[in-house]
């Protein structure tokens, strides 16, 4: 017995000898990933800017701006998009409820930025550079807040970054609260960013002061004064209007002098892949997501607009049957590069100077808005000028070439909506054969209901 | 007064019952005391005597010579004519005593023969008088003879047979005996973790699935074999393209988001799958079901562990084995669907046109004969201290829908090798390279699933336009035709597995064995994907595509334990304390690139733009230290108690360790006097249990706050620290009842379990305004009840032998508690938008399918009614509620064998009662508002007021009347003729001619019938294999009928 006992204690010991020899077996740190000691500012901004290239920033944006608008049709096979297109959406909803998380995941990554580099020790990190980045990452929480208050309405700020779940029930905060936000942020990053950049892609006071300005004129108490001031801040930062339109949608136009802030994309690194779902010329031939109406067709032939017709949309001979055109069926053209390199225009200086024209409208000056529109806007796409008698006629003026020369870039339905016109537009559709499209637009309609999943899982969001 | 000297040899038990006849003994003694060749024989034959010291004639000097004589052969010699005789018992333990002890009247003698199956007499069966220690055992001729009054009762038993009761009716007789070769016997050796035990001694809830249960099946899959045939185990086939993996459940789901499949360890060990097994290799399947047997496993024991053996070699001739099968199969069901006239009568009503004038039969077309073979080779043997099994096995299995395709080689090595007395080695390897290509699935016809393309491709278009290019739904280009789907791509899968195991077995001092296994896993998995630039619409579009994906996973193993056994009068002792370390390194990469000049390379060397390239790396690790105890009393009270503590990496160093402790205990009534004289029970025991088990089956790195690099340059914190994360854990109880009647003819097992999970390891969904994506959290637990039933019967035992094997599964699931905070979690997105048909919700099963209730179609509208329930006006997404539920309510399996000479047949009925399915295949087939071609119920479509029907009115572009309702939830209950298999068995003297030892051929349908009210081709299938998310039906590739014809040679 007593020499068992002995061999058990000998085995037994050799067994934990061998077992504890490798005192850090368990501890298995992420290889493919960073840890928060590991991370500097730079990447984490190239994170933050990177949500410019998701799906709603590259596809759904137009969805909610445009097909929701007189400007296109649904088209694919997505039910969800029709019912954004026809107005019957409801809380489940694919895209309301996508485009809500992409929104806040892109608001999250910017929170990340604004939170951590502050207190970040990162020696390569100059001061003037962490303004920047600071300022840049401003700027970005700005802008996804103003697709968001624009969309949903009332919606939660979000700031800080949370340390676990339960510190993620917000509730939704008024309209108010949520623009003042966005202008804290923008003011904050006025100072910060880059005068000029080469590379539009980038955040720069140019921008900064244009978003600013569209911020002014989408609030539900437009403050026409500020938008002047910001859009003259933009004219004095030396943007103008580039000769040939056409040339803003070609892969050799990007980043033009009028170009203040556009998302870049090479077609490796990042493909516009918007032309596959809006084209036959990346995906294939089938059936397209977004197709221009009758009504905005109708909108240049009327002015006899073909420079920016042409230049944004395209006729063709499709494989398949359009549910609105016969053949040959429109397809956009601004985004037309095959190999996915068009860049998306985000803000561009022909949409500030028809701000300051509406804002000098708004504010009493009727015939100098008018001088803008005719001598600036149009005589570019040689088109002769218009004439208003008031102040409403002019700003119906402005409200129209807005639709044509920023059509498909994702403004027509926010324009509609600010203007309180989007109920008569919307309802007065017509297809082809002059039939009423039967949209039944109402005041509950304008903006999207809260996404179910939130209202699951958030129960504090209505509160 | 007596004193019996007991010594006891202690060896792992999987030695021990083997070896006690098999032995062969060479001993050449002159002029030796009996009790002297007695010692020598215990060396040679590694058993061990037991007998009085004063037995004088031990004493007696005797000549002795036997070479190569089996053991028996030995000692009846040695004790003729000594008046001495012996007796067997368990544990290679032989008593010698007076003959006159065990014969006490010579007059009433009875006597018969023993043989096998097949007639051959067989030599040491052991023949005992119930209750009694009286007994002898046969002779080389299968004789036997003993004294014995009417009403006794005789047990006829031998290792690896199933024992037999025989009643002895006049105390003169004959009773010949036919030993079946049997698996639940009740001295059958059970694999249990980290090492067997005898059925009889097994306290907690364990099944065994052996080679013969599905030995004329062409199983691919090994999980296959578990099918219908263990009660507890669900196994179903999320999809039947061949060669994919099944879905395989014990005791129900115990996890949300961490794993739910069960450790499998194949001969110690521990692999991720067993998909790539040949299942021709496995000798037999441990199922260890409840917690105090899988407890031992702590780490990832809560989903229950399979314990897989595969064959070894035995003592004797070498034997060499060939089994070959060839095979075809078939879709045994077809959905119909609009011919030419219909689909263009639907078109022309939704404003389509279509100018083509073909009549294409897309299922015809598309879905063919398959084709299975297989070949095994294998040849095994030894002797005493060396033994072997080497194995090679091809397989292959084309699909009924081209070019689906899966095939395999493996090759196996077993040996075992006593290298000295004190030491045996163990060397298990096993190398399986398997080729495979798939057809997508689980997708509508614009993703490119070529099962609802096959149902939805107009019947109008045929397959090739004029230009050699495939031809497209002319009102939507990309919606391929089905045969584009398939052979459009040209894609190939390998997967390359090298499992095998090192273990030495250093025999310390009698009763004390150190064992040291060394295992290792390594999997190679590449992938490659090419579309060509011409023949498809997107590959056109993107002048060809090109993706690739490689693994590599290699995972180590080490266990160190000791075990001791001590037998002292009544007790039995066995203890068994160890550490284990297991570390898995895994790395892939990935790259897509496009555009190709041609379609002559379609490797990413020849894409003019590389898209993604990408490598990521993750490791895991484990450290465990367990021990364990098994104590009987008299063979009547069982006891075993285990602990493990585990350590995993995927846990923050705090909450890193989790103890797993388990203890049950076994009465075997049936070994009480008190039952001695009852004749209704042949055994009869009770077994109860509890323990705990873990489940770290979750990302390996879930609780660091991590950054991920984004690829194009930037990082996102996206995952959370979680600074408590731990075990997710399952306390079971379970209460079982073995029972064996009419001599062992009818064996009963009855299981009852409680399993509670707490700490349930949840990837929240954090509400969208947060920003983050799922984070995993110990949140929330879940419930599983069930009852589950076993029944063995020999119903004839005449010249037709009719054995029925029988189970029945229940289970209850539901989820307890979801934490503080998450109301519900959805999953099983439905296409396209229509939102998530899945959902969590405390008090409900997993499978719970949600929607809204459909009432049918308005006769003045033609639209589908959805009832209000919410009372606010309109059809809103508050108006959802439980539609049912797609875990069944029981599971059931039969099989029905019928030997009748040389015939063996044998069918095997499984089913599952009580589930739903979301057929989302149908909401396709049935929705009428694009282009595609219908199922020909929409013949009864709506089309002027006032008429009622069940199937609403066309609707372009409108998915209003095909909303996630109840009108697409139907009943999943089936019954099924999983296989009838007829074998012939040649026997005769041509054989031994021929060298030949087993001939036999046979013939096998697999899925023959279905019975079943489910609309779709199967009801056994799922688009998503996650626990959450079962219970839906989208263009899944349905199960084959397969015929196949084989044949079995032994030499």
């Amino acid at each position: 017995m007593k020499r068992i006992s002995i061999y058990i204690i000998a085995s037994v010991s050799l067994m934990m000898a061998l077992q504890s020899c490798t005192k850090d077996f368990l501890q298995k740190e992420p290889i493919s990933d960073a840890l928060p000691s590991e991370i500097n500012a730079e990447p984490l901004l190239t994170g933050a800017y990177d949500g410019m290239y998701d799906e709603y920033y590259t596809s759904d944006y137009m969805a909610v701006g445009e097909v929701q608008s007189d400007n296109e049709y649904a088209g694919g096979d997505n039910p969800a998009i029709f019912q954004i297109d026809k107005f019957t959406v409801d809380a489940t909803n694919a895209l309301v409820q996508r485009d809500w998380g992409y929104l806040y995941t892109n608001i999250k990554n910017a929170n990340i930025v604004l939170n951590y580099v502050p207190t970040m020790n990162d020696p390569r990190l100059t001061a003037d550079r962490k303004q920047q980045i600071l300022g840049e990452a401003a700027f970005l929480r700005a802008w996804h807040y103003f697709n968001l208050v624009r969309l949903w309405g009332s919606v939660p700020v979000i700031t800080g970054v949370p340390n676990n779940v339960s510190e993620m029930f917000a509730s939704k905060k008024p309209v108010d609260t949520v623009y003042a936000q966005i202008i804290r942020d923008l003011e904050f990053a006025l100072p910060k960013v880059q005068a000029t950049v080469a590379n539009k892609g980038i955040v720069s006071k140019g921008a900064v002061n244009a978003l600013l300005a569209k911020v002014y004129a989408q609030k539900p108490n437009p403050d026409w004064q500020k938008v002047s001031q910001y859009c003259d801040a933009v004219t004095a930062l030396g943007y103008d209007l580039v000769a040939d339109y056409a040339s803003l949608f070609q892969v050799s136009g990007k980043n033009s002098k009028e170009s203040i802030w556009e998302t870049q994309y090479d077609g490796t690194t990042h493909g516009n892949w918007l032309t596959g779902m809006a084209t036959p010329w990346v995906w294939g031939d089938w059936k397209k997501f977004y197709i221009p109406t009758h009504t905005v067709s109708k909108a240049f032939d009327d002015e006899g607009d073909l420079i920016r017709k042409n230049a944004s949309m395209k006729f063709i001979n499709t494989s398949w049957a359009d549910d609105y055109w016969p053949q040959p069926v429109p397809v956009i053209n601004k985004f037309p590069d095959p190999d996915q390199k068009s860049n998306n225009p985000r803000l561009r200086y022909a949409d500030i100077l028809l701000l300051k024209a509406e804002a000098l409208v708004n504010t009493g000056d009727v015939n100098g808005g008018m001088d803008i529109v005719n001598n600036r806007i149009r005589r570019r796409v040689t088109l002769g000028p218009k004439s208003a008698a008031d102040a409403n006629a002019a700003k119906l003026v402005i409200e129209k070439e807005r639709q044509l020369e920023l059509a498909f870039e994702g403004h027509r339905w926010y324009d509609l909506v600010r203007t309180g016109r989007a109920i008569d537009v919307m309802n007065a559709q017509k297809d082809g054969n002059g039939q009423s499209l039967g949209y039944n637009l109402t005041a509950n309609k304008l903006y999207f209901p809260i996404p179910q999943n939130e209202v699951d899982r958030n129960p504090n969001i209505n509160k | 007064m007596m004193k019996l000297a007991i010594m006891v040899i202690l060896f792992t038990a999987y030695h021990a019952q083997a070896e006690v006849y098999g032995q062969q003994v060479t001993v050449q003694v002159q002029q030796t005391e009996i009790k002297k060749v007695l010692n020598e024989l215990e060396k040679k034959a590694k058993v061990r005597f037991l007998y009085n010291y004063e037995l004088t004639t031990l004493n007696k000097k005797v000549d002795f010579n036997v070479q190569n004589t089996s053991l028996t052969v030995a000692l009846d010699k040695l004790l003729k004519g000594t008046g001495l005789t012996y007796k067997v018992l368990d544990d290679n333990l032989i008593v010698i005593m007076n003959a006159g002890d065990g014969e006490q009247n010579q007059s009433n003698r009875v006597t018969g023969k023993v043989t096998d199956e097949t007639g051959k007499p067989l030599q040491g069966v052991s023949i005992l008088i119930k209750g009694t220690a009286k007994g002898t055992t046969t002779n080389e001729q299968g004789v036997y003879t003993l004294s014995a009054t009417a009403g006794d009762v005789l047990v006829v038993s031998y290792v690896g047979y199933d024992a037999q009761e025989i009643a002895v009716v006049a105390d003169k007789g004959v009773y010949d005996a036919t030993l079946q070769s049997g698996k639940s016997q009740l001295s059958e050796i059970v694999v249990v973790g980290y090492g067997t035990q005898r059925k009889k001694d097994v306290t907690g809830a364990v099944a065994v699935v052996s080679a013969d249960d599905f030995k004329d099946r062409p199983i691919v899959n090994a999980a296959q074999a578990l099918q219908g045939q263990a009660a507890g185990v669900q196994v179903f086939a999320p999809s039947g393209k061949p060669g994919s993996g099944m879905n395989v459940s014990i005791r129900g789901n115990t996890s949300l988001n961490a794993s739910n499949a069960p450790l499998y360890v194949v001969d110690g060990v521990i692999v991720a799958d067993i998909n790539f097994l040949n299942a021709q290799d496995i000798e037999s399947f441990s199922i260890l079901k409840d917690a105090s047997s899988a407890a031992i496993y702590g780490a990832s024991g809560a989903n229950g562990v399979v314990l897989i053996t595969t064959k070894k070699g035995t003592t004797g001739k070498g034997r060499i084995s060939v089994n070959a099968y060839t095979g075809f199969s078939n879709f045994a069901k077809k959905i119909p669907v609009l011919n030419k006239d219909q689909y263009l009568a639907l078109m022309t009503e939704m404003g389509y046109t279509d100018n083509n004038t073909g009549n294409t039969d897309w299922q015809k077309e598309a879905f063919g004969t398959g084709h299975d073979n297989n070949l095994q080779l294998s040849y095994s043997g030894g002797n005493a201290d060396n033994k072997y099994y080497v194995s090679a096995g091809y397989q292959k299995q084309s699909g009924v829908v081209a070019p689906a395709n899966y095939e395999r080689y493996s090759v196996r090595v077993n040996l075992s090798n006593k290298v000295r007395e004190w030491l045996n080695v163990t060397t298990n390897m096993n190398y399986v390279t398997s080729k495979s290509i798939d057809v997508a699935d689980n997708a509508g016809v614009a993703k490119g699933g070529t099962i609802l393309s096959a149902l939805t491709s107009p019947p109008t278009i045929g397959i090739y336009n004029p230009d050699g290019t495939f031809t497209s739904n002319p009102n939507k280009g990309g919606w391929e035709n089905p045969i584009a789907a398939a052979f459009g791509p040209d894609q190939q899968a390998r997967d390359n597995r090298l499992i095998g195991n090192l273990a030495a077995d250093v025999n310390i001092i009698k009763g004390l064995v150190f064992r040291s296994n060394m295992g290792i896993e390594y999997a190679g998995y590449r992938w490659d994907y090419f579309l060509d630039p011409f023949r498809t619409d997107y590959g056109r579009a993107q002048k060809g595509y090109g993706k690739s994906k490689s693994t590599q996973r290699f995972v180590w193993l080490w266990e160190n334990t000791l075990t001791y056994n001590k037998r002292w009068n009544d007790h039995s002792l066995t203890a068994l304390v160890g550490t284990t370390m297991q570390e898995s390194n895994y790395n892939e990469s990935y790259a897509e690139g496009r555009d190709y000049p041609n379609a002559s390379v379609g490797s990413l060397n020849a894409a003019a733009i590389k898209l993604i390239s990408t490598t990521t790396q993750a490791q895991w690790a484990r450290r465990s230290y367990l021990a364990r105890v098994n104590y009987a009393y008299k063979d009547k009270y069982l006891l075993t108690a285990n602990t493990r503590y585990d350590g995993s990496s995927r846990f923050p160093s705090g909450s890193r360790y989790g103890w797993f402790p388990s203890v049950s205990a076994g009465w075997r009534i049936s070994g009480e006097d008190f039952m001695s004289t009852q004749k209704i029970f042949s055994d009869l025991k009770l077994r109860a249990g509890w323990g705990k088990t873990g489940n770290d089956g979750i990302g390996d790195y879930d609780y660091w706050a991590r950054f991920s690099p984004n690829g194009t340059g930037g990082f996102n914190f996206n995952n959370l620290a979680k600074d408590n994360l731990t075990w997710e854990k399952t306390s079971q109880s379970n209460l079982g009842l073995d029972a064996a009647f009419l001599h062992n003819r009818l064996r009963l097992t009855i299981d009852a379990y409680v399993k509670k999970t707490t700490d349930l390891l949840v990837s929240v969904q954090p509400p969208p305004s947060g920003g983050f994506d799922k984070q995993v959290y110990n949140l929330g637990a879940i419930e599983n009840k069930g009852l589950e039933f076993a029944v063995m019967g020999l119903v004839l035992d005449k010249a037709v032998k009719w054995t029925v094997n029988a189970n029945l599964s229940i289970n209850k699931n539901k989820v307890t508690a979801l934490g503080d905070y998450t109301k519900v979690l959805t999953y099983g997105s439905i296409y396209d938008g229509r939102g998530d048909a899945i959902r969590v919700e405390v008090g409900k099963p997993l499978g719970a399918i949600y929607g809204y209730i459909s009432d049918g179609v308005d006769p003045q509208t033609g639209m589908i009614k959805y009832r209000d329930l919410d009372g606010k006006a309109g059809i809103t997404a508050d108006d959802r509620t439980y539609l049912g539920y797609a875990q069944p309510d029981f599971v059931y399996g039969l099989t029905n064998t019928f030997n009748y000479k040389n015939f063996e047949l044998s069918f095997f009925l499984q089913g599952v009662q009580g589930n739903k399915m979301f057929n989302a295949s149908r909401m396709e087939l049935e929705s009428m508002n694009d282009s595609k071609n219908q199922s020909a119920d929409v013949l009864n479509r709506w089309k002027t007021p006032g008429q009622i029907t069940d199937i609403p009115k066309a609707v372009k572009g409108s998915t209003d009347n095909t909303m996630i309702s109840s009108r697409f939830v139907e009943n999943a209950s089936y019954l099924r003729m999983k296989s009838l298999s007829l074998r012939y068995n040649f026997t005769g003297n041509f054989l031994k001619k021929a060298g030949i030892s087993r001939l036999g051929v046979y013939a096998t349908g697999q899925n023959l019938f279905t019975i079943t009210k489910y609309k779709g081709f199967d009801p056994e299938v799922s688009q998503y294999t996650d626990a959450n998310s079962i219970g839906i039906d989208y263009g899944t590739y349905p199960q084959a009928r397969t015929f196949i014809f084989g044949v079995n040679v032994d030499f």
